[in-house]
């Protein structure tokens, strides 16, 4: 089986041969060959929801991370690290924000789960230890309350600022 | 595509990698992160203890009654003096879901205290009461109306054989470990 190649398409039309080991990190793929019995040899599969552009930084991923063991099973411990990205990984999604949440819902669509947990962590540090304004500011979010709420809020939300 | 447009179970994940302030400090940033980021799940497991100090019947009331219904986890450590009615509402809200609750050093704990949580919590397994010192002997008796305890921590308290050996009789099933 080894070297067997898939072809997928992107959205905008672009065909990639892909390894069929590699494509199968994604669930979604790998569902779509063993379940619908698609022939790996002829049948192109189509990925409407993601563009050449982030499927190509997707196979890049996979290729990457074809030897990687399965990831484990979430907890349901809050606090999870946040520290472990390779570095490859980090330099991998050294990307503008607007690639980085494509890359997110790419990995979300194709059920990617090292690919979703790796740039959602990457999101969250993005967020952590930034005050509010400075998280407006690094995702250009828009301030949509009211001065009321906005009072209403910080008073609500002040026990986990240190005095 | 921006941060507060993402599909809700995408921030949910983002959101479950955030520490209490973090998440609290992005729910403040619009309307929709206010009512996306603050879901009960992401409250399943609190521990308030870093945030002792905030910890206060206002707080109880104005944030965490609205997002404690899926809280199976919570530590009030060190929190300073809640009043009856706050611990209690809270606790009813947690109900029987809370499977954890870490109250040590809470020196404002007395026995009216002992009797909410085992009336609001019957499925408690493990319970932290380490250093509550104004909790007198008789106050401990309530416990053993609890019967799924694995873990029952007393260190420097006063409880003695009297009100511990009816507690250990009913919940002899799953106890593992105690700290006297």
């Amino acid at each position: 089986m080894a070297g067997h190649k898939i072809k997928l398409q992107s959205s905008d039309g672009d065909t990639f041969d892909v390894e069929v080991e590699i494509a199968k990190q994604s669930a979604t793929i790998k569902t779509m060959l063993e379940d619908l019995g698609m022939d790996e040899e002829e049948d192109v599969i189509p990925l409407p929801n993601v563009n050449s552009a982030i499927l190509k930084k997707v196979i890049q991923w996979a290729t990457h991370h074809k030897d990687d063991p399965p990831p484990p099973e979430d907890d349901e411990n809050r606090e999870k690290n946040t520290n472990d990205i390779s570095s490859w990984d980090q330099d991998f999604l050294k990307v503008d924000q607007g690639t980085l949440f494509e890359l997110i819902l790419a990995a979300n669509y194709l059920d990617i789960k090292g690919l979703l947990d790796v740039t959602c962590k990457t999101v969250a540090n993005m967020i952590k230890g930034k005050t509010p304004e400075e998280i407006r500011r690094t995702f250009n979010i828009k301030n949509d309350f009211t001065p009321q709420e906005e009072e209403q809020i910080k008073k609500e939300n002040e026990w986990c600022e240190e005095k | 595509m921006d941060l507060s447009k993402l599909p809700f179970d995408i921030l949910f994940i983002i959101c479950s990698y955030l520490d209490l302030r973090s998440l609290i400090r992005l729910s403040s940033t619009c309307q929709t992160l206010h009512n996306q980021c603050l879901h009960p799940l992401q409250f399943q497991s609190l521990n308030l203890q870093p945030y002792w100090n905030g910890i206060t019947n206002f707080t109880i009331e104005n944030f965490f009654l609205r997002h404690c219904t899926r809280t199976r986890y919570i530590s009030l450590a060190w929190s300073k003096s809640l009043q009856c009615s706050s611990f209690n509402q809270l606790l009813n809200v947690c109900s029987n879901g809370l499977v954890q609750l870490n109250l040590a050093c809470c020196q404002y704990l007395n026995g009216l205290y002992i009797k909410i949580i085992v009336n609001c919590c019957p499925n408690i397994e493990i319970l932290n009461l380490e250093n509550c010192i104004s909790l007198n002997n008789l106050d401990f008796i309530p416990l053993k109306y609890l019967d799924r305890v694995r873990s029952l921590n007393v260190y420097r308290t006063k409880i003695d054989y009297r009100t511990l050996l009816p507690f250990i009789d009913n919940n002899k099933k799953n106890l593992e470990h105690i700290n006297l």
